[in-house]
């Protein structure tokens, strides 16, 4: 049984890759530390990790990749590392009420902790943000574990694996390969010569962001601004803006701080839903790459456009008049606020909220759910299709149109001036309708599987539960607000939605590679 | 610019004004057979409803092919302008006799039309003229509602403004399922001579699984092979429906007189062959209450969703292995089951969750293990409603706004779906949705190879080289896309608009319904409804039946013209 793939050499990197992600484990136990909290969970999270790392780096101690073992371990690592992510929340809940914890009462219980936990793991590194966390607070939880949740999602932002490229050299010789899997986008140029230099770089860009954001959070709370956004909420929702992650360790979300919060962290948003590369370009005094680039100019476009149509339907009344965050309706600097931070976090699936848009009425609904199709742009920390995509498959339906009436016309396609290839374009093509076809039917499992066990889902809740978690996004509508939970859901639904979170974040590609490869070996 | 041919008007407008032109001179035709049966019922007003429309489309049909009869041959090009504007065209002037008729009648009369023996208590009166009738003839004076009309028709929708259709006087009745048939007849005749251009899934299957036997080339004598096979089928559908209605053991199909039998027989043959779904009765089939009626209709839906190339292939022939030998077909039925058990078991487990959608009581005389009687009733109206949505039929047979979001949603699976390209099923069709999935696969499985690799692609019988390959996934991919995003666009579009009480999964169901040219409705569409929405079905209905792209073609020539 080879699969047609060195199997093992996959594996063994990712023994490496497991051994240094038990080294992020630190960050909580101080914490953990810090609050006086209880440290056996993290440093017997830690230990066991770190073994498991060890054991698997043996399997192939010299590992050499190929494109398909390069695609093998890039599936395999983030499978992995959600897996790894559940061991503190299993273990800190044990013997507790945690939904996230190891329930030992019966064979459904065991089943549905393991199943919770996965799903708030693989939420957390694929920058989902939806959450089967029951209550979120730290009377519930320890601050390390909230920590973790928080820190999980900073690591999956920029990808694991562009972090290992970055600073691991036994990854770095395979980088060119391991980052064309991970972020397949049409779009991914080598900024400098050697490819562990670009993630480098990538992951200083990324870094030097969260950085700035945790210190204005924290300069508001000094400044009087921001009477609850102390330290310990400065560094944990700066892990989790850059990545558009969205989780908070606030039951309220971003709601739960000032309007002063709220503004800032909206800019903050936008620039996650960016190119990275841009910036790189930018840093270099090259702003005009960044101005002339077609997508950027998309996102930037739809993110005004939205925003302003919202705010005029905030101000003239489609939220409820008691609101979180400040009453809508007729008061202009609310509705513009709740419009920018809403479409800020949907348009990229970041999914922090400052209001509980599920309570909004129709056509506000309908329209956040349009933002949400839109996704980030490729090479930032977004999810969905991807602004690039959208822009080329419009491209080619109009270039169809022509050769329709003109059949016997040859016509390029161009993106920011120069020719897209054509085999990139079907590519996107067979993407955009896979994508769309796995919504579909996730959709329409996740309906027919609710009804199974007796829980009557609305159809706008069925397709927000699919679309939040192949798209990335997080919250979605009804029950699964942002102030909602996905924990009523049954155990066959949630990993469905395991599934999409990791598929999504993958952008799908490397994960059917592998299985259709498989199949063709056979 | 050559293209200008007394440098008044160009030539391409000159092609495409001739032909549009011949379409109304054929329509008029049809009005003016019409005529024949109003008279035959004695309904004088709309004789003359039915004369005078088919006058002027006459008139003007006449003077467009006149006055451009010198105009040059239509090239590849026009085929699909010629396409979408004769749709959108023969769709407007078959709302003239129905507009015609509902003005020409006084209120006095249009209650007449109303059958002495309906029920009517529950009848909302129409406000017309100073007065109000129970007649649902009175919608039509609305031109918005008559043009609606039209176009489900001749799209083969079957989505009504006719509230009442037993109120209607025959002659109406007459043509909504007349234009139907023939619309029917039209949608065939397009996909396999006119949309078939290379690239396009059916014409390369088509061609290549019968390279001579390929419906001739030419639109008029496919025309000619198209007519036998359908006044066939709808013979032998009138008699089956006759048997069935006649040999029902409810109390409505024993109500009915041998006239009026054989009348909706024939009327419901006509609709359900062509998958089209109007119906002269007041709650389609699920009037009759008799599942004898519903079973007869399974395999005359199913006729009409195969391949007409096929059905043509397998007379010739008269060899049934051909039918399996046909991928689409192949397909449908493994679809058609399929569809029926997932559809059946999600309605089985909603029964408990759902009041009212189905009857308590079994229709069996014996019992079946485990399934009692709304059990029973469930299997039953499940397997009617997917075969009548997945055929783009329409006929509804069971209260489908009633049921869960689930069960709803799994409809819409069947109506985006369709049956076989070559008939008159709406939706993306099976061999676009089979060369998607296969492009997808063969995409993804290319990526270890070098980039010119010599890959060939299997295509259910055809093996196809690489640039055929990229070249019908291509059209298939674009086609599906813009399909989905049409019914995206539109749902949402119309649960804005629609009123409160209906959920997102009502607004779906209702576009996947209109552009898939299926007909069943979970309720929305009706005289009541916005107006805009109203309009935006028109459009949908016009692009789902012309799969999209001549639409587009059509308004990119009418803004910019057919020249590069």
């Amino acid at each position: 049984m080879s699969w047609g793939v060195n199997w093992k050499a996959s594996v063994g990197l990712l023994g490496v890759g497991i051994k240094y992600l038990a080294l992020t484990m630190l960050v909580p136990l101080i914490v953990a530390v810090v609050y006086g909290e209880d440290i056996w969970v993290f440093l017997v999270s830690l230990a066991v990790v770190a073994a498991l790392g060890l054991a698997v780096e043996r399997v192939d101690p010299e590992p050499d990749l190929g494109p398909r073992e390069a695609l093998l371990f890039v599936s395999l690592a983030w499978l992995a590392a959600a897996a790894i992510g559940t061991v503190p929340y299993l273990l800190a809940g044990y013997g507790t009420s945690s939904t996230v914890g190891l329930q030992t009462g019966s064979f459904a219980a065991f089943t549905g902790s393991i199943v919770n936990a996965l799903f708030e793991s693989m939420s957390g590194f694929t920058t989902t943000g939806a959450t089967v966390l029951g209550a979120i607070s730290t009377d519930q939880h320890s601050h390390a574990l909230l920590m973790w949740r928080q820190l999980t999602q900073w690591l999956g932002g920029m990808g694991i694996i562009v972090l290992m490229i970055a600073i691991l050299p036994e990854v770095a010789v395979n980088g060119a390969q391991l980052m064309e899997s991970e972020a397949p986008g049409p779009e991914l140029q080598k900024l400098t010569p050697r490819i562990a230099e670009t993630a480098r770089a990538l992951w200083l860009i990324y870094f030097g962001f969260t950085v700035l954001l945790a210190a204005l959070l924290y300069a508001l709370h000094l400044l009087g601004m921001a009477p609850n956004m102390d330290l310990y909420n400065a560094v944990a929702h700066g892990f989790t803006t850059l990545p558009t992650g969205g989780f908070s360790p606030q039951a309220d979300s971003i709601g739960a701080f000032s309007a002063a919060v709220q503004w800032v962290v909206i800019p903050f948003m936008v620039v996650a839903g960016v190119n990275f590369a841009l910036f790189w370009h930018v840093l270099r005094g090259e702003a005009e790459v960044m101005l002339e680039n077609a997508e950027f100019r998309v996102y930037a476009g739809a993110l005004a456009v939205v925003t302003a149509v919202l705010a005029v339907l905030l101000f003239r009344g489609a939220a409820p008049p008691i609101e979180l965050g400040g009453t809508t309706q007729g008061v202009a600097g609310n509705s513009l606020r709740q419009a920018a931070f809403q479409i800020g976090s949907l348009l990229n699936s970041t999914g922090y909220a400052t209001a509980d848009f599920a309570q909004w009425d129709t056509h506000a609904q309908i329209f956040l759910l349009f933002a949400m199709f839109i996704g980030g742009s490729a090479g930032s920390t977004g999810g969905g299709v991807k602004i690039v995509r959208w822009i080329i498959v419009a491209k080619a339906i109009r270039r169809e149109l022509f050769t329709s009436a003109h059949p016997d016309v040859v016509q390029p396609v161009r993106l920011s001036g120069s020719v897209v290839d054509e085999d990139a374009i079907r590519g996107i093509m067979a993407f955009t309708l896979l994508y769309v076809v796995l919504f579909a039917l996730s959709a329409v499992f996740i309906a027919l599987d609710t009804t199974r066990v007796g829980i009557q889902l609305s159809v706008l809740e069925s397709i927000s539960a699919s679309l939040a978690t192949i798209g990335n996004i997080g919250p979605g509508f009804g029950r699964l607000g942002p102030f909602g939970s996905y924990l009523f859901f049954p155990d066959t639904s949630k990993l469905l939605m395991i599934f999409l979170m990791w598929i999504g974040r993958l952008e799908i590609v490397p994960v059917l590679a592998v299985f259709i490869s498989a199949v063709d070996s056979r | 610019m050559t293209d200008r041919s007394d440098g008044r008007l160009p030539a391409d407008l000159g092609i495409i004004a001739r032909d549009v032109g011949s379409l109304l001179l054929m329509e008029a035709g049809l009005m003016t057979l019409s005529v024949a049966v109003a008279l035959g019922f004695g309904e004088l007003r709309a004789a003359l409803a039915f004369l005078t429309a088919g006058g002027v489309t006459a008139l003007i049909g006449g003077a467009a092919n006149r006055r451009f009869a010198d105009a040059p041959e239509p090239k590849a090009k026009h085929g699909m302008v010629i396409a979408a504007g004769g749709w959108l065209s023969v769709a407007l002037f078959g709302a003239l006799p129905l507009f015609l008729t509902a003005w020409l009648t006084p209120p006095a009369v249009m209650d007449a039309f109303v059958p002495a023996a309906a029920d009517t208590a529950s009848w909302e009166p129409v406000a017309v003229g100073g007065s109000t009738t129970l007649s649902s003839l009175a919608y039509f004076r609305d031109p918005l509602h008559a043009v609606f009309e039209s176009m489900s028709g001749w799209t083969g929708s079957g989505l009504t403004m006719a509230v009442h259709e037993p109120s209607l006087p025959r002659a109406i009745q007459w043509w909504r399922s007349f234009i139907q048939w023939v619309g029917g007849v039209g949608v065939i005749v397009l996909t396999v001579s006119i949309l078939s251009r290379p690239g396009s899934g059916s014409y390369a299957l088509y061609r290549s699984e019968a390279r001579e036997e390929k419906i001739h080339p030419s639109v008029v004598s496919t025309v000619r092979t198209v007519w036998k096979l359908v006044v066939g089928y709808t013979l032998l559908s009138v008699a089956m429906l006759f048997t069935a209605i006649r040999g029902s053991e409810s109390a409505y199909a024993e109500s009915l007189s041998l006239g009026d039998t054989a009348w909706q027989a024939l009327n419901h043959a006509m609709t359900g062959l062509t998958t089209g779904g109007f119906s002269v009765t007041d709650n389609s089939i699920a009037t009759y209450g008799s599942p004898l009626v519903e079973a007869a209709l399974l395999p005359i839906m199913v006729l009409g969703a195969i391949a007409f190339p096929v059905h043509y292939v397998v007379l010739r022939d008269r060899n049934l292995r051909k039918l399996a030998g046909d991928l689409q077909t192949r397909w449908l039925f493994v679809l058609l089951a399929a569809g029926v058990a997932v559809l059946s078991a999600q309605n089985l487990a909603s029964v408990p969750l759902t009041a009212g959608a189905f009857a308590t009581e079994s229709f069996l005389s014996f019992s079946v293990p485990l399934l009692d009687g709304a059990g029973l009733d469930a299997v039953r109206d499940s397997t009617f409603q997917w075969i009548s949505a997945m055929t783009a039929t329409g006929f509804q047979s069971a209260p489908i706004g009633n049921w869960v979001a689930g069960a709803k949603v799994l409809v819409v699976v069947a109506m985006v779906l369709g049956g076989a390209a070559g008939s008159t099923v709406g939706g993306i069709k099976i061999v676009r949705a089979y060369t998607v999935a296969r492009g997808i696969v063969w995409q993804f499985s290319r990526v270890f190879l070098p980039k010119n690799a010599v890959v060939t692609a299997r295509l259910g019988d055809r093996t196809l080289d690489r640039e055929t390959m990229e070249r019908e996934f291509g059209e298939a991919a674009i086609v599906t896309l813009l399909w989905l995003l049409a019914l995206a666009v539109g749902s949402l579009v119309l649960v804005n608009l629609a009123g409160p009480e209906f959920t997102y999964a009502d607004a779906l169901f209702e576009v996947a319904s209109a552009q898939g040219n299926v007909g069943l409705s979970s309720g929305i569409t009706g005289p009541s409804m916005p107006p805009l929405a109203e309009a935006m079905f028109l459009f949908n209905m016009w692009i789902g039946r012309l799969e999209i792209i001549p639409v587009l073609v059509f308004l990119r020539a009418g803004i910019w013209g057919l020249n590069p």
